[in-house]
């Protein structure tokens, strides 16, 4: 087991303050404390090579875990082993293993060339010349930047920007890579080169965390799941199975010659979603309660049958779901 | 991961990592030409207007009990010079806390298997400020000239008072950014730290014998630039060597401060 983690749990201590003139100036003087409970005890357990989706809403405890996970943050209590390490009591042996990109939260050095960044990153991680200009030629390769590594960083694009920060997070060929929105504000083509790129690194042995709000990053990506809300663990598993949480749920987008009044069948393990006019309409079909193939015929035979699409379940209406 | 071979291990000292922050420090600021030069020169300037208050006093026919004009310009010649040495190192780092506190991006730094406060420093590099110790050489320099030759012991003296000198401001630079972990968005640190060094300026007879004291041993302010000019002069006395183990333990405790309070760091909101 590459990481391991148990009764996680971390308490914030947080001021509140309203929003009147009078309050404001009262805050000055006195400030009213409470307590947040970030984390109510978490537990979860990553192999080696996994590429795990971390998800959940805004305050659920995503970034709260993975700033422990990094060890930059303390936790109140709970115990956190990674690669035989405690990461916030072993923290320069942890992070010397370990790499993270943060979309919202650059490495890079502003105003001057990505290259000077690797530089300094070569003498804060000791890597070895030889080594260094192995890994960073691969890395430019693979990430199609090698023209630019000599421009100024405020000159780059946000997609190029980006893929220079997983260079300066692999360059010291980490074992875990932490990745918090990555692909946040990036066109199609940047998003997939990146996708690439991880796919590729995860296929080489490297454990890769993913916290993102992206779906289609999930997707693509990870083959587990973790998804936490209010501090907790409310599912942990593999992407099909977190399809198939709430039933072995089909999407049907049908498209009939007359209207198709469908809705008005009340049938059990059937749900209209939308109607997008008289005669196309958007179903959701539970398939262990209704046979798929028996409600397709019963459609053509009522309403004709012009077009007919059969979709799973969006991963996003499921974790929409269980966030409830 | 620690690829290195034993060859490197020496290369890739932490004097390896100073070499190369100050080479990336000085590329940051060399983006901006015109915008170092100006604050270079304007730093260097800025700097040698503090004498002039000592100036205006002898000018104007008043005096600092027992001192001489040329002995008191000495006192904040050392000031400067040791100011020029620790601001351009350890100051940056106020700064370089005050923003990544405030931003919640400190975690950038955790996340290298490097002591944070060397690479806080080193991050905080300030090199136009090196214009502030090129003015202090030269009042030094100016000032020392006009008085007489100082012994070896003055010498010697000199320069363990003036490294003292040195840890003291480090002292209070940990200290203020330590406390910007817990009192995030605090842009008057550098008001406060300039009142308090304001009383190290200036010769110590114009105190009372009690704040004589407390500038010795309690917060040694002393020792960064009275006892230093008085070691040059010749004018050793016990109070200066008390000062020396008061200046350790005022740099100990500002380290301890240090180290408390970057646990008490947590980030900005995810």
């Amino acid at each position: 087991m590459q990481i391991r983690v148990n009764g996680l749990k971390k308490i914030y201590k947080t001021y509140n303050r309203g929003s009147t003139f009078g309050e404001v100036v009262k805050s000055i003087f006195h400030r009213q404390m409470s307590e947040v409970h970030a984390l109510k005890g978490i537990d979860f357990s990553i192999e080696k090579g996994e590429l795990i989706g971390f998800l959940g809403p805004n305050g659920a405890g995503k970034s709260t875990t993975l700033k422990i996970l990094t060890g930059v943050l303390f936790p109140t209590s709970g115990e956190v082993t990674i690669l035989g390490l405690c990461p916030w009591k072993q923290r320069k042996k942890y992070v010397a293993q370990i790499g993270a990109v943060f979309g919202q939260k650059s490495q890079l050095v502003w105003d001057i060339p990505p290259v000077d960044s690797f530089m300094m990153n070569q003498a804060i991680y000791r890597i070895g010349s030889g080594e260094f200009n192995r890994t960073l030629d691969r890395l430019t390769e693979m990430l199609g930047v090698r023209e630019l590594m000599k421009q100024p960083t405020r000159n780059l694009s946000l997609g190029e920007r980006m893929k220079c920060e997983f260079i300066m997070a692999m360059l010291h060929n980490p074992k875990i890579v932490f990745l918090d929105e990555p692909t946040i504000g990036l066109d199609v083509v940047a998003k997939d080169r990146i996708r690439e790129f991880v796919e590729e690194m995860n296929r080489a042995g490297v454990t890769f965390i993913l916290t993102t709000h992206d779906l289609d990053d999930v997707e693509r990506l990870a083959r587990r799941v973790i998804l936490v809300n209010h501090g907790e663990v409310i599912f942990d598993d593999g992407i099909a199975q977190l399809r198939r949480y709430f039933g072995a749920k089909k999407i049907l987008s049908v498209s009939t010659s007359s209207p198709c009044n469908i809705e008005e069948s009340n049938a059990n393990g059937l749900r209209l979603i939308k109607r997008l006019s008289p005669n196309d309409v958007e179903l959701e079909c539970n398939t262990e309660k209704i046979d798929l193939s028996s409600l397709i015929r019963d459609i053509a035979d009522r309403y004709g049958l012009r077009d007919l699409l059969v979709q799973e379940l969006p991963i996003e209406s499921v974790i929409k779901e269980l966030q409830k | 991961m620690n690829n290195s071979l034993p060859a490197d291990k020496l290369r890739f000292s932490t004097l390896h990592l100073i070499g190369r922050s100050l080479r990336t420090a000085f590329a940051e600021r060399a983006a901006y030409r015109g915008d170092f030069i100006l604050s270079f020169t304007v730093s260097f300037f800025i700097e040698l207007v503090t004498p002039l208050v000592t100036l205006l006093i002898y000018t104007s026919g008043s005096a600092f009990p027992g001192w001489s004009m040329q002995e008191a310009l000495l006192i904040q010649a050392v000031y400067l010079l040791s100011r020029g040495i620790a601001m351009p190192v350890f100051f940056g780092m106020v700064w370089i806390i005050f923003e990544q506190a405030r931003e919640g991006t400190f975690e950038i730094t955790l996340l290298k298997p490097r002591s944070p406060l060397l690479l806080t420093i080193l991050r905080g590099l300030d090199i136009e400020g090196l214009s502030r110790l090129f003015g202090g050489i030269l009042l030094v320099v100016l000032t020392l000239r006009a008085l007489p030759s100082p012994s070896a012991a003055g010498w010697i003296s000199f320069f363990i008072f003036l490294f003292l000198s040195v840890f003291i401001l480090f002292g209070f630079a940990l200290i203020l950014a330590a406390s910007l972990f817990v009192w995030v968005g605090n842009g008057r640190v550098s008001e406060l730290l300039e009142s308090i060094l304001v009383f190290s300026r200036y010769p110590g007879s114009i105190y009372s014998a009690a704040l004589q004291w407390g500038f010795a041993v309690v917060i040694p302010l002393s020792m960064i630039a009275l006892y230093p000019a008085e070691a040059l002069l010749g004018r050793f006395s016990p109070m200066m060597f008390y000062a020396i183990p008061a200046s350790l333990i005022f740099f100990g405790a500002g380290y301890f401060i240090w180290k408390r309070m970057i646990r008490y760091y947590a980030g900005g909101g995810g």
